[in-house]
């Protein structure tokens, strides 16, 4: 076929209007020229693919947040996708029907929420967390929670009262604590009563004022609280002693900023108090104590400089 | 070392970078390997990588890194899916007025057959193809992103138009 062409890239040259004006009308008048022209309209109404991109570009900050894990690829893994999905749906079918109705309750970046819960207990949900709970069987002993993020709890005397988080559970009887179960970061604050705290193999019982911790996959550490209750409740947050990626992200889920650390040093360790309602000052507050040089941009990015 | 400014690492930067080229790398990808949910993945894979190389990576060759990686892992992962063009129904008419019923349904069929028959191309030939008619995209640009010379292109154009020409038949 190609034979009847001067050339091994007529039809492109064609294409782009390059060829010359006795070279065109020639094609012009060869029997083929109408279906080449029909298939070159007819590529015209091919529309470009949908492509999310914004979705996308988020998928891949979420992996860059979480260190830049390189995730396994979903393609290769598809067989076991499609038969997990399938038993998973198959067990919400049945979970569903089993199950009571369930609340959840979910907090914005810079939102704080007071929940009652049937047994009269109650939660504060700190900023960009979540609680999900059953709204019925509250009299028949079960009484769980599942918390994401952070949250105060003051709990009424009664049965055992369980909080389970990604990190860890917290039994107890009657008693106000807080959790705190964000990125790699669990810890657990008793104010008043007894708490049981159990992550992984450990398992730890907490007295009023007394505090446990556990980063990573490091043992928990018993620690001594100050004051009668979390900070947060009066509008600012409060540090001992932390890895500074926890404050980083604590700032992102009070303030609507985006924080570009750059290479700073992720095994500093901070101490210190910010508010809620100052941006500026809070973020002034973090990184001037730790003898950060950082600017603060348009569109609330916070860009580290030096250390 | 703490002299050099490396701009990919910045986020603003970086994000800038990626709404340039990531609706333009995906499809390119989509069209040469042809399943789209992977097409997501492997550009998510192929930024995150540069994101990580952004010290190592200069703005003036981010393009091609990108390009390149994206292509290695296309054709490190198993193609599964045949390539499904979406057109639009309406179809480039001379004269609306003119129209029958019977001129429709022959043209859905031309654009069915069409889509059918670049769906089919080889690789290079659809990619370059697509790439030139839809996204509209210059030889010299589709060049530069696979990496070949435009006259590459030029050929697998004239081989792409000569197999769909085939492949329609008569119309």
């Amino acid at each position: 076929m190609s034979s009847k062409f001067n050339d091994d890239r007529f039809l492109a040259r064609w294409l782009n209007g390059e060829l010359s004006p006795d070279e065109l009308s020639e094609f012009q008048h060869s029997k083929d020229y109408a279906v080449f022209e029909k298939l070159i309209a007819g590529a015209e109404n091919i529309e470009s693919p949908a492509f999310d991109q914004q979705a996308l570009l988020a998928r891949i900050k979420s992996q860059q947040s979480g260190k830049l894990i390189v995730t396994k690829r979903r393609v290769k893994y598809l067989r076991y996708a499609v038969a997990a999905t399938v038993l998973l749906a198959l067990s919400f079918v049945f979970y569903t029907m089993l199950t009571p109705d369930m609340a959840t309750i979910r907090t914005q970046v810079g939102e704080q929420r007071m929940i009652s819960l049937p047994d009269g207990s109650e939660v504060v949900l700190n900023a960009n967390s979540s609680l999900i709970y059953s709204e019925d069987g509250w009299e028949e002993s079960i009484r769980t929670v599942k918390l994401d993020g952070e949250a105060f709890f003051k709990v009424q005397k009664g049965n055992t009262f369980t909080v389970n988080s990604k990190k860890g559970s917290v039994i107890v009887l009657g008693t106000q604590f807080t959790i705190r179960d964000v990125a790699d970061f669990y810890e657990v604050k008793c104010f008043e009563g007894r708490v049981k705290v159990k992550s992984d193999e450990e398992q730890q019982v907490l007295k009023p004022k007394r505090s446990v911790r556990k980063i990573g996959s490091k043992r928990m550490l018993l620690r001594s609280i100050k004051g009668s209750s979390p900070e947060w409740l009066e509008g600012k947050t409060t540090f001992e002693s932390v890895p500074v990626s926890q404050v980083l992200v604590a700032l992102k889920n009070q303030f609507d900023i985006r924080i570009q650390s750059g290479n700073l040093d992720q095994d500093l360790i901070y101490s210190g108090t910010f508010p809620h309602d100052d941006l500026e000052l809070a973020v002034k507050v973090v990184f001037a104590s730790l003898d950060i040089d950082y600017e603060l941009k348009e569109g609330n990015v916070v860009v580290v400089t030096g250390q | 070392m703490p002299e050099q400014k490396d701009p990919l690492c910045d986020e603003a930067q970086f994000d800038a970078f990626y709404n340039d080229h990531a609706r333009s790398l995906r499809n390119f990808i989509f069209y040469k390997f042809g399943d789209a949910e992977q097409s997501d993945d492997v550009v998510q894979e192929s930024f995150i990588r540069l994101w990580k190389n952004c010290t190592k990576v200069t703005l003036s060759s981010a393009k091609g890194f990108l390009y390149k990686v994206a292509v290695n892992l296309s054709t490190s992962l198993k193609r599964s899916d045949k390539v499904q063009l979406k057109y639009k129904q309406q179809v480039v008419k001379l004269d609306m007025n003119q129209e029958s019923p019977e001129y429709v349904m022959l043209e859905k069929e031309f654009m069915d057959r069409l889509s059918e028959a670049i769906a089919s191309l080889p690789d290079k030939q659809r990619e370059v193809f697509l790439m030139n008619r839809v996204e509209k995209k210059t030889y010299k640009e589709i060049a530069a992103l696979s990496g070949v010379s435009v006259k590459a292109v030029e050929k697998s154009m004239h081989k792409a138009l000569l197999k769909l020409r085939k492949k329609i038949g008569d119309v």
